[in-house]
């Protein structure tokens, strides 16, 4: 077997949005920082073990503690901890709060059940609900370079929507309407997968996202309109 | 001496009242650590099902075909049953392995012993809590048999799915709420023992650090398990009576429309989390304590920084009911709290990073024995480490987004729970069988039996990060579907043969435990040359433990204080 796997994946796929990167980022950080921490502790662990296992007559050091390097080991990580956190909220909340979203999305309601995705686009009249929505099961396309706003809900139990590569993962709640947005800047086909448990099939609940140039995305909108007369 | 200090109580003389309906809390600690060993021996079966079907999907178990022909026809498992499988195995292991091992039977035994009482405050509480726990037990073995199989809507029983589950479901929710009744019990006979029944001298400050971290965790169960408990009673009440407390309006499930409304699935989370997150601390507060014991005992030096030791437990107790929210990053919630509870998270994480530098600060300049409960002791702070390390990138939101529910997540708690809590019970087996049974367990057996698992243990959890890295989600039954986590297949194979081997290491430490428990070498009193008043009595204990209450003079680190013309000084004896 390849055992390159167990190092070389903690270095994430590249990523197919444009915050993407900026998470990326927070990982790698707290990647460095915690590598770091775990090489030091761990080799103490191992160096004590070996240097100050018991040998006939030595004894061990009396003393009850140190309260100068107990302040250091106290104040350092909380630095770095607080530090992490504050790198980590002013990402989440361009993320989360839908008052940073950018403006003049295009509109995707998605809608989960037992075991497919429901995708509906508001079509050329630019309103939901009317005879020229667009509806699409599991496979959907969005424009490159291009602001999305999803609108996620259930309608039987709760679902994962998680789309690895752009880094997009929200649960499908029913009776919640969950907001999200994604802009991609690489055209291709992306996995979507069901993360939270769902039923019997929930293994089988597979989706796929579809990155196009705006003219193929335009054509596969003729197409889907076609279908659907 | 006053007449009183000369009656010494008999133990009862039927076999009955002395050993099966005995309120002697060394009694009910044995039932307790036997009861919950044949569980973690369930939970751990479970685990290898489930490691089975991910290693080798598709290839046939015959003898399951027989054991469980509903679940898998001829041995082939199917979806379902590998659901029942994911959800039992965790609800086993820590309601009725890890929680009961740690606290009704190492606890329940240890306690008293080491504050120098005579036996718990509430002996007959003692003795029921430990009866309502089986009946809890019996109850969640015996959903295994009705319709439909056990639960299985995964040990969290999100609703609505745990609303529209099988029959198993609904006997989940009656075990654990009698379960519930049981950890209520413990926990105020704990928390009254250490308040009310120290040994004279034995002040707060006195107390080893298992005894604090009994203490505090009884504290911890006995706020956060009412939340689950009324969390099920609700989810019972959406189940057989129509009731709408997480069912929202317009649910069409499986092609019926459910008749409720104005429910909220995320109350049911918030609820279970209020409870869920205190609840992992309790899983490995009481594995702090003892390791803690075990390094400063085995290092034969005073625990480095004891007082912060003590204070950092209780900043995670408190913290601990304050970081639920860290499970829901991508639930739904509001994403204003979720900023709260990442600082809060990330809070949380000093506390366990103080006491690591710890355990190393106590080590460093020490004499170390490398005995079996040491071993345990090194096998605990470095699967400790990673555990913590890896939960910071949880705690950051946005790192969070992409690993929620992957494997990574799986990996994280397994070196918490299994690395941790379990390297914590074998330390803590190792160290006080002598004070059990009387005998000592073969140690070199022992500590072969503690680097094996270290290793197999390694084997099976390190990869589930990796995996979780390029986004596998947890709770697939088969991977297939998706063809990048199908080319990982030899990864998940070499993970299952890694649990077949820990699984099968630990036919050392059941060989050991029994050998020894019969045929082991005679314990006597003090073998580890340990400082705490349980070594000051005989192993095992007397009837109600100590011919006369012992007096304290001094902590229980006291270990090589210069002059001193051993490395140890019990807390009995003054220096």
């Amino acid at each position: 077997m390849d055992f390159s796997h167990f190092l070389s994946s903690w270095i994430l796929p590249p990523p197919g949005s444009t915050y993407g990167a900026s998470i990326d980022s927070i990982y790698y950080f707290i990647l460095w920082i915690t590598g770091a921490i775990f090489v030091v502790t761990e080799a103490l662990l191992i160096a004590f073990s070996i240097r100050y296992r018991r040998k006939e007559g030595r004894r061990a050091y009396y003393s009850h503690g140190h309260t100068a390097v107990e302040i250091i080991w106290t104040v350092i990580p909380a630095i770095l901890l607080i530090y992490m956190g504050i790198a980590s909220q002013t990402l989440w909340s361009q993320l989360r709060q839908p008052g940073k979203f950018p403006s003049r999305p295009l509109v995707i309601r998605v809608m989960a059940e037992q075991w497919l995705w429901h995708f509906k686009y508001a079509g050329a009249d630019g309103a939901f609900d009317t005879d020229d929505d667009l509806n699409v099961q599991n496979a959907f396309h969005i424009p490159i370079d291009t602001p999305v706003r999803l609108e996620l809900a259930s309608q039987d139990v709760i679902h994962g929507f998680y789309l690895p590569d752009m880094r997009v993962h929200q649960d499908a709640v029913p009776g919640l309407t969950s907001l999200l947005w994604l802009q991609s800047n690489k055209a291709g086909t992306y996995e979507l997968r069901c993360t939270q448990f769902c039923g019997t099939n929930h293994y089988e609940m597979k989706g796929q996202l579809t990155v196009d140039s705006s003219e193929a995305y335009k054509a596969w909108q003729e197409t889907v309109k076609a279908e659907a007369f | 001496m006053t007449p009183a200090a000369h009656f010494l109580p008999q133990p009862p003389k039927g076999f009955l009242r002395r050993w099966v309906f005995s309120t002697d809390h060394k009694v009910i600690g044995l039932q307790y650590l036997f009861t919950s060993l044949l569980f973690l021996l369930l939970g751990g079966s479970l685990a290898m099902l489930i490691r089975w079907q991910l290693g080798f999907p598709g290839h046939k178990l015959s003898f399951m075909g027989v054991l469980a022909p509903a679940g898998m026809p001829q041995g082939q498992m199917l979806p379902d049953y590998y659901h029942m499988l994911f959800t039992m195995h965790a609800t086993i292991m820590v309601f009725f392995a890890v929680i009961p091992l740690l606290m009704g039977g190492i606890g329940n035994f240890v306690l008293p012993l080491m504050i120098g009482a005579e036996d718990m405050a509430f002996p007959r509480l003692n003795m029921m809590s430990y009866w309502v726990y089986l009946l809890a037990g019996i109850v969640m073995v015996w959903s295994f048999f009705v319709p439909g199989g056990a639960a299985k809507s995964g040990w969290f029983a999100y609703a609505p799915l745990s609303v529209v589950d099988t029959t198993g479901q609904t006997w989940w929710i009656i075990s654990l709420v009698i379960l519930g009744a049981s950890s209520i019990m413990g926990s105020i006979n704990f928390i009254t023992t250490v308040l009310n029944l120290r040994a004279p001298g034995m002040t707060m400050f006195r107390l080893p650090l298992t005894v604090w971290a009994v203490f505090i965790t009884s504290i911890l169960l006995l706020l956060a398990l009412p939340s689950l408990t009324v969390a099920v009673a609700c989810l019972l009440m959406d189940r057989v009576a129509g009731t709408s407390f997480f069912m929202p309006a317009g649910l069409i499930i499986g092609g019926n429309a459910m008749d409720r409304s104005g429910g909220q699935p995320l109350l049911w989370q918030h609820l279970f989390w209020f409870f869920g997150h205190p609840e992992v601390y309790i899983v490995i507060m009481p594995t702090m304590g003892i390791i803690s014991d075990l390094i400063s005992t085995f290092s034969r030096r005073p625990l480095f920084g004891y007082k912060m030791m003590v204070y950092s437990l209780c900043a995670i107790a408190t913290l601990s009911f304050f970081v639920w929210g860290h499970h829901m990053f991508v639930s739904g919630m509001n994403p204003t709290a979720g900023t709260g509870f990442m600082l809060t998270t990330m809070v949380i994480a000093l506390p366990s990073a103080i006491k690591t530098f710890n355990w190393l600060g106590t080590m460093w300049r020490g004499s170390i024995r490398f005995n079996a409960p040491m071993w345990c002791g090194v096998g605990f702070v470095a699967t400790f480490i990673i555990g913590g390390l890896t939960g910071i990138f949880l705690a950051s939101t946005p790192v969070d987004i992409y690993v929620h529910n992957t494997y990574f997540v799986v990996g994280h708690f397994h070196f918490m729970m299994v690395g941790g809590a379990l390297f914590g019970i074998f330390g803590a087996l190792y160290f006080w069988f002598p004070k059990m049974f009387g005998r000592m367990m073969h140690d070199r057996l022992g500590s072969l039996h503690v680097i094996l698992s270290f290793i197999f243990f390694t084997g099976v959890m390190y990869p589930m990060l990796t995996l979780g890295l390029v986004g596998e989600p947890r709770r697939l039954f088969d991977v297939s579907v998706y063809p990048a986590l199908a080319a990982l297949q030899p990864v998940r194979t070499f993970m299952s043969i890694n649990a077949f081997l820990l699984f099968t290491a630990q036919i050392l430490f059941v060989w050991n435990f029994f050998w020894s428990m019969f045929r082991g070498a005679k314990a006597p009193r003090n073998p580890w040359e340990s400082n705490t008043l349980e070594w000051t009595t005989t192993s095992p204990p007397p009837f109600y433990n100590y011919e006369t209450i012992p007096t304290v003079y001094h902590g229980p680190y006291e270990y090589s204080v210069p002059h001193n013309r051993t490395d140890w000084l019990p807390q009995n004896q003054k220096s």
